[in-house]
């Protein structure tokens, strides 16, 4: 690996890094990410919160636990710890499980409760990896998250909670949950092939019945607000009384995000606008 | 992967690899029709033993649809029970300029989608 290589920032319900350009997530999951080069995984990186107060030792013990077959020898830290993640306690290990060896750092944040858990198979010079480690953070509670994934980039409210992720041919859906109301973001591509007909006609697909309110060539939103007896009647029929959808065609990047907010309650517009605007292809 | 917080159950890790390189299989009762949207697959369930027995012989299962969009459909045809996971993301990527990760987990989420409705099967090449 050279230190001269090129890196992007990524970003995954709650933390934020930055990666080498040639690792790609092959596994994402809620609190997993696994990053592979040429089909080899390169790095494996856990994340949360501890139910309860633990000492290094402990999570050490735990990780040794959790898995048949690991072991688990400890390794002086192989980065300065200036460098690494502030508020941290760092303690690095070298692990063997199956055939598989490499390093293993484990970040603790006492104070928050709040443990990463960094798996190096076999890297060749660990001080390479130092950005990606220097770069690593959660993100606040209070604030808006950022994501990134592949070339989709998007905003989540403070405090709303990752239901439900897809990634399908042609589509990803990221779904999220924010004060009762469920906010699914989308990403269409390729869109010379999606849109046969018109933006109008594929989002008609998303709108869950919602008339359409306003569109332009590249741009169309639907909305639905109900009264009380509406609303009533829609939950009956287990359908959310106030929806919004939001749909834009990205020529430059042949693709198309959305943005659909559905909840008992309308979701507040400039807050639906600022996500919207947030939903990018980069 | 692991958790500080609970033991997970000793499974060896499944090997991407060796997943990448098995064969997806059609359903042999499965039915495609092309239609505005893709693809509409036909195929039959069968209904639970217990609920089974009260039924006759011929109800015994429902056929069920299946809508695939545009994209799903290409996938779908690209299942011939010769190209293997990783062959069908090469050319699904090569169509659509895609990077190699994304056009790999997006075929084989689909693929499990499919598998989880008994559409498809995977057949690895070393076991023949």
């Amino acid at each position: 690996m050279s230190r001269d290589r090129a890196w992007t920032p990524a970003a995954w319900n709650g933390i934020r890094c930055t990666i080498p350009l040639d690792w790609h997530p092959a596994v994402i999951e809620p609190l997993f990410l696994l990053f592979e080069n040429q089909r080899q995984p390169v790095c494996r990186l856990r994340w949360q919160f501890l139910v309860r107060p633990r000492g290094p030792d402990k999570i050490t013990a735990a990780v040794r636990g959790s898995l048949a077959g690991l072991s688990l020898n400890p390794l002086p830290l192989p980065w300065p710890q200036a460098r690494l993640p502030r508020g941290y306690t760092a303690s690095s290990h070298r692990y063997r499980h199956d055939r598989e060896t490499g390093i293993l750092l484990i970040l603790l944040s006492e104070k928050e409760d709040f443990v990463f858990l960094i798996q190096f198979p076999e890297p060749d010079d660990p001080m390479d990896l130092l950005p990606f480690l220097a770069s690593l953070e959660r993100q606040p509670v209070d604030a808006f998250w950022e994501w990134r994934i592949f070339d989709f980039r998007l905003l989540t409210p403070p405090q709303a909670r990752l239901a439900t992720h897809e990634f399908l041919p042609g589509s990803f859906r990221i779904s999220c949950t924010w004060q009762k109301t469920v906010l699914t973001y989308f990403r269409f591509k390729p869109a010379d092939i999606l849109l046969e007909k018109s933006l109008v006609e594929f989002g008609r697909q998303l709108a869950d019945g919602a008339p359409l309110v306003h569109a332009e060539p590249d741009e169309a939103q639907w909305e639905r607000a109900s009264g009380p007896l509406l609303s009533l009647a829609q939950r009956l029929g287990r359908r959310f009384p106030h929806c919004r959808l939001w749909l834009r065609h990205i020529r430059d990047h042949n693709g198309i995000v959305a943005l659909r907010a559905q909840g008992n309650t309308p979701l507040d517009s400039s807050l639906f606008s600022r996500l919207c605007s947030s939903c990018l292809l980069i | 992967m692991w958790s500080p917080l609970k033991r997970r159950p000793a499974l060896p890790p499944p090997d991407r690899n060796r997943s990448l390189a098995c064969i997806p299989v059609r359903h042999p009762e499965c039915k495609s029709r092309n239609n505005q949207e893709g693809i509409l697959l036909s195929y039959p369930v069968r209904v639970r033993p217990l609920l089974g027995r009260f039924l006759s012989a011929n109800r015994r299962s429902v056929e069920r649809h299946l809508q695939l969009d545009r994209l799903g459909s290409e996938v779908w045809n690209l299942i011939d029970g010769q190209k293997s996971v990783a062959a069908i993301s090469e050319i699904f990527r090569e169509r659509h300029l895609l990077t190699a990760r994304e056009a790999e987990i997006a075929v084989s989420t689909f693929l499990q989608q499919l598998g989880r409705k008994g559409l498809v099967a995977l057949r690895d090449p070393e076991q023949g």
